[in-house]
């Protein structure tokens, strides 16, 4: 009987709350945009807003979502790229549209950073993942010799955001994407509570990640 | 059974001695803010810049004096030095520290002299937003080499935790106000050159130098204001 316990308990473990995504795209042009393999994007979080900012961590993992396969591109880290161009993409001096680039892009020594990054275009992510709802609740005890939980508790979680391509070098947009994505998680307990998280921010991250992918075909470098 | 009452009661005081202490530690918070900051990309505005690093600066801390707030005791001043010495360092043709402000310095074109006026911080349980947000207020006052006042600005500096999962609220602090200090230097590096005051003394430095060139020598480059100044 203790061994059915175990099983279900661990398979509810390995459980995780549904996720629904949503994405919608628009491209500048219907072909995929050529980016030879020496050069490189970069992803960036919007953080001029006093409301929200757009995680590190998902700026991480869209990132990594990218550069894996071996179709991958080359990413330049966030940290790595606002250090080197410091301090023209802080949140309030960043650019806001890609004319704006061109105010200090052609200055020489910005010019160089930007040559020696090899960074052809900029990924402009803003948004936010949020819990929108929560209720229920658990109760945990501890005595001499004993100790568990009793409840029931849910919440929601929202992830809304919004990824623009900039081409760097003819302060063009390629394109932009949207991505919204929700899920419930559950935390049911009888003596041990069991969270059934649903992992809505790495979904929304995914789904960005592999469309945005599909906006670039990567080719060997051009003489 | 004399002797588990007592061996209870011993145990039960000892328990409470270090919840107690735990729950003290808990409201007191010290910090002293310590980042690496980057060199700014920019074109050097050409002139000898001295900068005062005073111990008013250099040893800022703040401390918290409100009864309903955690005892926090943060000092942010030798981040401070740090920021500007990376900053200046790029901005200005030569910059050198000053550790007080001399009446007579003919060996700088200008001397800053910058100062911490306020900082201010809310808390995630202020605003239920789990995160620090964190205001700085400056005074930055710019004199000539003769010691005559050029410009008397107030900056203000603002920074957020980045991310709401820190490990502890000190880390989520610190985060805070390194945002706050690279905001600061962003705004002296693009907004140094456009202060009005100072705007019209290198306007005038530079017209003395053009006037100073004998007549066949080349145009003077006129673009760094321009390019500095965005």
């Amino acid at each position: 009987m203790k061994i059915v316990y175990l099983i279900l308990s661990l398979s509810i473990v390995f459980f995780s709350g549904c996720t629904t995504l949503t994405i919608d795209e628009h491209r500048a042009n219907e072909q995929q945009i050529k980016i030879n393999k020496d050069e490189s994007v970069v992803v960036l979080g919007r953080r001029h807003s006093s409301e929200y900012e757009t995680e590190p961590k998902l700026i991480e993992c869209v990132g990594n979502v990218l550069s894996r396969g071996s179709d991958g591109l080359n990413v330049v880290p966030e940290d790595e790229f606002l250090d080197a161009m410091y301090p023209w993409f802080e949140p309030r001096t960043a650019p806001l549209k890609v004319k704006d680039l061109s105010r200090f892009l052609d200055d020489s020594a910005i010019e160089e950073v930007m040559k020696r990054l090899n960074v052809t275009y900029i990924i402009w992510i803003d948004g936010k993942t949020e819990v929108t709802d929560s209720s229920g609740s658990i109760g945990c005890t501890i005595s001499v010799g004993a100790a568990g939980c009793f409840g029931f508790g849910t919440w929601d979680k929202e992830s809304d955001y919004e990824a623009i391509v900039w081409d760097y070098r003819n302060r063009r947009r390629e394109g932009q994407l949207s991505a919204d994505a929700s899920g419930t998680s559950y935390v049911p307990a009888v003596v041990i509570p069991i969270p059934i998280i649903a992992q809505v921010r790495k979904s929304a991250c995914n789904g960005m990640g592999e469309q945005l992918k599909g906006f670039f075909a990567a080719q060997d470098s051009t003489p | 059974m004399k002797w588990l009452n007592g061996h209870l009661r011993g145990t039960l005081t000892k328990a409470l001695l270090l919840a107690s202490a735990f729950l003290l530690s808990a409201c007191e918070s010290a910090l002293i803010v310590k980042s690496d900051f980057p060199k700014p990309v920019v074109q050097p505005i050409d002139i000898t810049m001295g900068v005062v690093y005073t111990d008013e600066l250099t040893k800022y801390t703040y401390s918290e004096s409100e009864e309903s707030r955690s005892k926090w005791k943060i000092g942010i001043g030798e981040a401070h030095q740090h920021l500007f010495e990376q900053v200046f360092e790029k901005m200005f043709t030569h910059s050198e520290s000053l550790t007080s402000l001399d009446e007579n310095n003919p060996d700088y074109d200008l001397v800053l002299l910058p100062s911490i006026n306020e900082f201010q911080y809310s808390s995630p349980k202020e605003t239920r937003s789990k995160i620090y947000e964190v205001w700085i207020r400056y005074n930055m006052q710019v004199y000539s080499g003769n010691g005559e006042l050029v410009a008397d600005w107030i900056m203000s500096a603002y920074g957020k935790t980045p991310s709401a999962f820190l490990k502890s609220r000190e880390e989520a602090m610190n985060q805070a106000i390194i945002v706050a200090l690279r905001d600061l230097g962003a705004s002296l590096t693009t907004g140094f050159a456009r202060v009005p005051e100072v705007k019209s003394w290198l306007a005038n430095k530079e017209d003395i130098r053009s006037n100073e060139l004998p007549p066949n020598s080349p145009e003077p480059k006129t673009d760094t204001l321009e390019k500095t100044g965005i």
